[in-house]
């Protein structure tokens, strides 16, 4: 029974542990898209070949200032 | 039919050049627009999108006039709107049109992360949105406008109005209670066990005080933090002489946990921590689930109006602004395909508009000097200098989309009803529980606490009041994913009892796609030659009669010096012959009359006196909706009579009908007739279902039992309506009935299962027979039971998403 003594305090910690955890992924909008990630995990199997980083295109005469 | 567009999946017109080799394979597509969308992806290496996705992908819109949009986007004031920096680079969330399916998201994810200078990318699925993240130096924001445009995705800056953002952070904090009550809930009840399962002597007094005062200290977070809601509810009714479902709540926990820390202060009497624990979780877990089901994003108004507008000011300069900073007054230039940016009063200029934000209708309005135009509305043809009138949230538009949400915060009728229910119900409850306290004081006095706990917790009306809403809010959701929205609270409960669909337009069960019906050559023109040389003049033109004549377009055929007018038609040169196609007195400068009935453009010639000869007749017709034979037959399958009330013609209404079988109709009906016929009919018993366009016929609409308005544009007359029907498919009518039907089943078998419950667990509680843990289950469970019944719902007749065996291909 005096394991009990250590064990307690380490599932508290665990608990803690938890429940920080999961505030973490509230605040990390984990839990904002929840249809999203069940269809994705199908895709990313294999493509051909990794696409190449490009330049961006700019769209006809943009002459606004970059910030 | 020749094989359609491998894009898009419109017809391709014969003999098209555009094609996109995939695996070796050409395959066809219909229009320019496809081809430089397809050809993007491909080249990107991205064309696995086209085996992940599971729904076609939607028309590219013709974007020459959106690149001046997104260069006003890289204007410093309108991208401290939008654009957040952070430490290396800046991020910024976009709200993108035309996502059908999750490949969309993978599509989007993959172009945009192959990007130089894109640091990173997600887009929603839920609430179609895209966070994006790069790095100034590199890129600007126009880039990201183009490059989402390059592969068919339409996308403005994202900006949640305040309800939204508080709407999330409550989403949030529930999600934060429900964590705490879960955790909290399994460690008390680990603490229990042992109590429970050890006799009296087995566990020494240091534990069990041990385990006593570990509850307590997790069980005060869960009362604190995760009941709190309940609480602050039932304080707010009571102070509202008010009882709802949250006062028992709220009295069974502050009972049942004050006893419990008084016993562990003192040493001695039962603690109910686990019940405590037990019941705010599954209570949680129960609203965590109906709040899911409710949810749905909207950004509406930044939709409707653009983000940017050229204004006019004093000094003659023309300057980008964001178009939340207009003010009455300011003059502002509208150029040709942009959308207006708000509401105004022409000054110079005339042109046509298409509101279809507003009204629904698809064909242009002429607009002269002094002539109102409506913010959001897009202009067609000529560039127009307009003095703001209201501009931001006192536009049109955003009235109208205000209307939206009123409708949707009223509560129905049914839940209405609960809550009146509820009031009364609470009321007796507290009064049996008073009584069965007094009994039990006398009967024996050690009991009568636990006892009263027991009633109090195991006849908790959750399980009546949640009985209504999920089901309601489940059947939304559902049929909201299946493209019907419902904006009348009350909609869900009338579509189930529908016993006739009367389809108020022929413009429903057809496309609002013109489509050439007859060539009537005059003279010496041959018949294919006449559509080759209208397609080559309408390719200039972006009017909806235009796409008539899309199919004929003859490539090596090109019009030069088209000169649109408005609400006449267009000439143009070709061949170095002067042509015009239009109205019969536009075009021959003749009172010439059209050769029959249904409408007809007269194509004609310039000859050497410089007048105009008829060349060739063109009748248009609009085109059936693919599925709108099946959905009639599906309808009456189902036992619902469908009826055809329309204004239009004899000849086309009775072909229509004749086409899909419908045995009853009625042509050239007045609104005045229609809601006749509506009223004569419910007179005879019928709850009738009027799916129309929406647009003019609002008392029409008004007068039916369920109004359902056709197509995805928001306007006023879709804001009257019951439902909207956002989906192009009108078998979606079929299924948003079956589902109506099973919701009102489900909320049935809710109400009966929680009434039955409550009426069978008073007595036994009462007698003393369940103790207060076994309560908090049960309640628990009946209100699980009543969520879990509403969730089949999600499970509908038909799979969420079908695969599309024309346009599959596997890679070799």
């Amino acid at each position: 029974m005096t394991s009990l003594y250590l064990l307690i305090p380490l599932s508290l910690l665990l608990l803690a542990l938890a429940v920080w955890a999961f505030f973490w992924a509230v605040n990390n909008d984990q839990f904002d898209d929840l249809d999203g990630p069940a269809h994705r995990i199908l895709f990313d199997d294999d493509l051909a070949e990794p696409p190449k980083r490009r330049p961006g295109k700019a769209p006809a005469e943009r002459d606004e200032p970059r910030p | 039919m020749t094989e359609p567009c491998y894009h898009c999946g419109a017809p391709v017109p014969a003999g098209a050049p555009w094609t996109i080799t995939l695996d070796g394979a050409a395959k066809p597509l219909c229009c320019p627009g496809c081809e430089a969308v397809a050809h993007a992806i491909v080249e990107g290496g991205l064309e696995s999108y086209y085996r992940y996705r599971t729904e076609l992908s939607p028309r590219p819109a013709d974007d020459h006039a959106k690149a001046e949009t997104w260069s006003a986007f890289d204007h410093p004031e309108l991208q401290a709107q939008f654009v957040h920096p952070r430490e290396s680079d800046v991020s910024a969330t976009l709200a993108v049109e035309n996502i059908t399916c999750a490949a969309c998201a993978w599509l989007i994810e993959h172009h945009l992360n192959a990007l130089e200078g894109v640091t990173g990318s997600a887009v929603n699925l839920t609430e179609h949105r895209l966070w994006i993240s790069w790095d100034p130096a590199i890129l600007a924001p126009s880039q990201i406008f183009a490059e989402l445009a390059a592969i068919g995705y339409e996308a403005i800056p994202f900006e949640p109005d305040r309800a939204l953002a508080r709407q999330q952070r409550e989403a949030r904090m529930l999600v934060r209670r429900l964590i705490v009550a879960a955790v909290g809930m399994m460690q008390v009840v680990m603490f229990s066990i042992p109590l429970y399962v050890a006799g009296p002597t087995e566990l020494g007094d240091n534990f069990f005080a041990l385990f006593h005062w570990l509850s307590l200290m997790l069980t005060t977070p869960v009362v604190a933090f995760s009941a709190w809601p309940f609480f602050r509810t039932a304080a707010n009714a009571l102070a509202h002489r008010r009882l709802t479902m949250e006062v028992p709540v709220a009295l069974s926990l502050g009972l049942a946990y004050s006893a419990s820390v008084y016993a562990v202060l003192n040493g001695q009497g039962d603690v109910y921590f686990d019940s405590i624990a037990m019941f705010t979780f599954f209570l949680l877990f129960s609203r965590y689930i109906e709040a899911r089901t409710r949810r749905a994003g909207g950004n509406a108004l930044s939709r409707a109006l653009p983000a940017a507008a050229l204004r006019l000011d004093d000094d003659g300069a023309q300057r980008v602004v964001p178009a939340s900073h207009l003010r009455p007054d300011a003059r502002i230039l509208v150029k040709p395909g942009a959308t207006v940016p708000a509401d105004g009063i022409i000054e110079q200029g005339e042109s046509s508009l298409i509101e279809s934000m507003l009204t629904g209708e698809f064909l242009p309005v002429t607009r002269r000097p002094g002539g109102r135009v409506i913010g959001g509305s897009q202009n067609v043809e000529n560039a127009l200098t307009v003095r703001v009138t209201h501009a931001g949230r006192e536009s049109t538009i955003a009235s109208v989309l205000d209307l939206t949400d009123r409708a949707s915060a009223n509560r129905p009728r049914l839940a209405r009803l609960a809550d009146a229910m509820a009031h009364r119900f609470v009321l007796r409850l507290l009064l049996v529980t008073l009584c069965v306290a007094t009994a039990w004081l006398f009967i024996d006095p050690d009991r009568a606490f636990w006892v009263t706990l027991s009633v109090l917790v195991v006849t908790c009306p959750c399980a009546l009041a949640l009985a209504a809403p999920t089901a309601l809010a489940t059947g939304h959701t559902e049929l909201y994913r299946r493209g019907v929205l419902i904006t009348r609270a009350d909609a869900l409960e009338a579509l189930a009892g529908v016993t006739r669909v009367v389809f108020d337009k022929t413009g429903t069960l057809t496309r609002g796609e013109m489509h050439l019906a007859a060539t009537q050559p005059l003279g010496a023109l041959s018949e294919p030659r006449a559509r080759q040389i209208a397609a080559a003049i309408e390719a200039h033109s972006e009017h909806p009669i235009a796409s008539a004549f899309r199919p004929f377009l003859e490539p090596a055929l090109t019009a030069c010096d088209v000169v649109r007018h408005p609400s006449q038609g267009l000439s143009a040169t070709l061949d170095g012959e002067r042509w015009r196609l239009g109205r019969a007195a536009f075009a021959a400068n003749d009172a010439i009359t059209p050769p029959g009935p249904g409408q007809w453009l007269l194509l004609s010639r310039q000859g050497a006196d410089g007048a105009f000869a008829p060349g060739a007749w063109f009748r248009l017709e609009d085109t059936l909706r693919d599925d709108a034979a099946d959905t009639v037959a599906n309808l009456q399958a189902l036992g619902i009579d469908v009826e055809l009330l329309s204004g239009d013609e004899r000849a086309p209404v009775e072909e229509l009908a004749n086409t899909l079988g419908i045995a009853t109709w009625q042509a050239r009906a007045t609104p005045e007739e229609k809601l006749a016929r509506i009223q004569a009919l419910q007179a005879d018993g019928e709850r009738v279902l009027m799916v129309g366009d929406g647009i003019n016929d609002v008392p029409v609409l008004a007068g039916a039992n369920v109004s359902l308005a056709m197509n995805g544009a928001i306007d006023l007359a879709q804001t009257r309506a019951d439902a909207l029907l956002l989906s192009p498919r009108l078998t979606r009518i079929v299924e948003a009935l079956l589902l109506a039907r099973a919701t009102r089943r489900v909320m049935r078998q809710n109400i009966a299962w929680s009434v039955a419950y409550n009426g069978l667990a008073l007595p036994l509680a009462a007698l003393g027979l369940v103790p207060p843990w076994l309560a908090a289950l049960g309640m628990s469970l009946s209100s699980l039971v009543v969520v879990g019944n509403a969730l089949r719902l999600k499970r509908g007749p038909r799979g969420k998403c079908q695969h599309l065996p024309a346009h599959h291909w596997e890679p070799a």
